[in-house]
């Protein structure tokens, strides 16, 4: 019994890595002729929860290659101009995460591009199916350096919004 | 301890270059395959970019290029239409324009068709259907017809059944028309 309770104890104390079942990034992109949204599932994640702290850290990776936007002479594209052959991935380490009732703000450093920028995004709990985080933020293409592809002589919308969710059951 | 350090990078290196492997690569058009597939045309004789980067960036000058003459020829297309429908009723005011308008516009056709058919090929290719993959399928339309219009067009004066060439030359050159122009349209559709 006393064995139990000091396992118990250890794993509320310590900070714990939750798996994600299922993960989910998705980037809008527009012109004014259309808009288009290009979703990936190939999201290599950490969580790291301190249940007793009521803190922890994500780390995100997603290939570039990976993200579909259902034509695939724009994902070609996409590739080409976000140098994806130097650059394959899209990086999100953590360096804050802090609770506010059922959303989690979340500050951290996004290395895309060759280029590390800082960004924050408030997230939506949802505990009622499994754990399940949302939310959005949104990039400009220029702070990462990434040419602005031009179709009809116009080109794309600088600003991108970014969606992500993560699931565990 | 050197030799494993380099084997280690050497290992990362090769793992994401593989990791940009063209996607679905059986599913490249034909004639991208003879061109620039692995045993294709231009390999063989060693001609095009050095790296795949290089590849991917002439590709795009290319393409982009592409996009613009071929508009250039469909508003030149359209006018040539206006003139070939003008002659249809009669009026052969316009004969010596049309003649000598449609070797511009065929060159531009021809020049903005070559951009897109010889370009290196893409990152991706997919399996399922898409407003680009129909793009290319109706330019297999239009390329054969403006192949054909020339021909045709020649053809009227020479031909026995004077009608009969006409309507073809009319009939085959509305089929190119509708074609690139539809073709023009499934770029800005979103999927």
């Amino acid at each position: 019994m006393n064995r139990l309770l000091l396992i118990l104890l250890i794993s509320v104390s310590f900070a714990q890595k939750i798996d994600i079942s299922s993960s989910e990034i998705k980037y809008y992109g527009n012109h004014f002729l259309h808009s288009w949204i290009g979703i990936s599932s190939e999201v290599k994640s950490t969580v790291i929860y301190d249940g007793l702290k009521k803190n922890g850290s994500v780390s995100i990776k997603v290939p570039l290659s990976s993200f579909d936007s259902k034509v695939s002479s724009r994902d070609s594209n996409m590739l080409f101009y976000t140098d994806a052959i130097d650059y394959p991935n899209v990086k999100f380490k953590s360096t804050e995460i802090s609770m506010i009732n059922d959303s989690v703000r979340i500050v951290g450093n996004l290395s895309f591009h060759g280029i590390t920028k800082s960004v924050s995004t408030t997230a939506s709990i949802n505990t009622s199916n499994g754990f399940k985080v949302q939310g959005s933020f949104i990039i400009k293409l220029s702070d990462y350096n990434v040419p602005r592809p031009t179709f009809m002589f116009i080109k794309i919308d600088d600003q991108i919004r970014i969606e992500y969710t993560f699931q565990t059951n | 301890m050197k030799y494993v350090t380099y084997i280690f990078i050497f290992i990362c290196f090769a793992k994401s270059q593989s990791d940009l492997d063209i996607q679905n690569i059986e599913q490249m058009p034909l004639h991208t395959k003879i061109l620039w597939g692995e045993n294709g045309f231009f390999r063989q004789i060693n001609f095009g970019p050095k790296t795949r980067k290089d590849e991917l960036k002439l590709r795009v000058k290319m393409l982009q290029n592409h996009q613009k003459l071929a508009l250039l020829s469909l508003g030149m297309l359209a006018y040539q239409s206006s003139l070939g429908y003008k002659m249809y009723e009669g009026d052969y005011s316009k004969l010596s324009s049309h003649r000598k308008f449609s070797t511009i516009t065929w060159s531009f056709y021809m020049t903005s068709a070559s951009l897109s058919y010889f370009a290196p090929p893409a990152q991706k290719y997919e399996k399922r259907v898409s407003s680009m993959k129909v793009h290319r399928w109706l330019s297999y339309i239009h390329f054969a017809g403006m192949m054909a219009i020339p021909f045709l067009g020649k053809n009227i004066s020479n031909s026995n059944d004077y009608d009969k060439a006409l309507r073809l030359h009319k009939n085959v050159a509305t089929i190119t028309v509708t074609s690139m122009s539809l073709s023009a349209l499934l770029t800005i559709l979103p999927y």
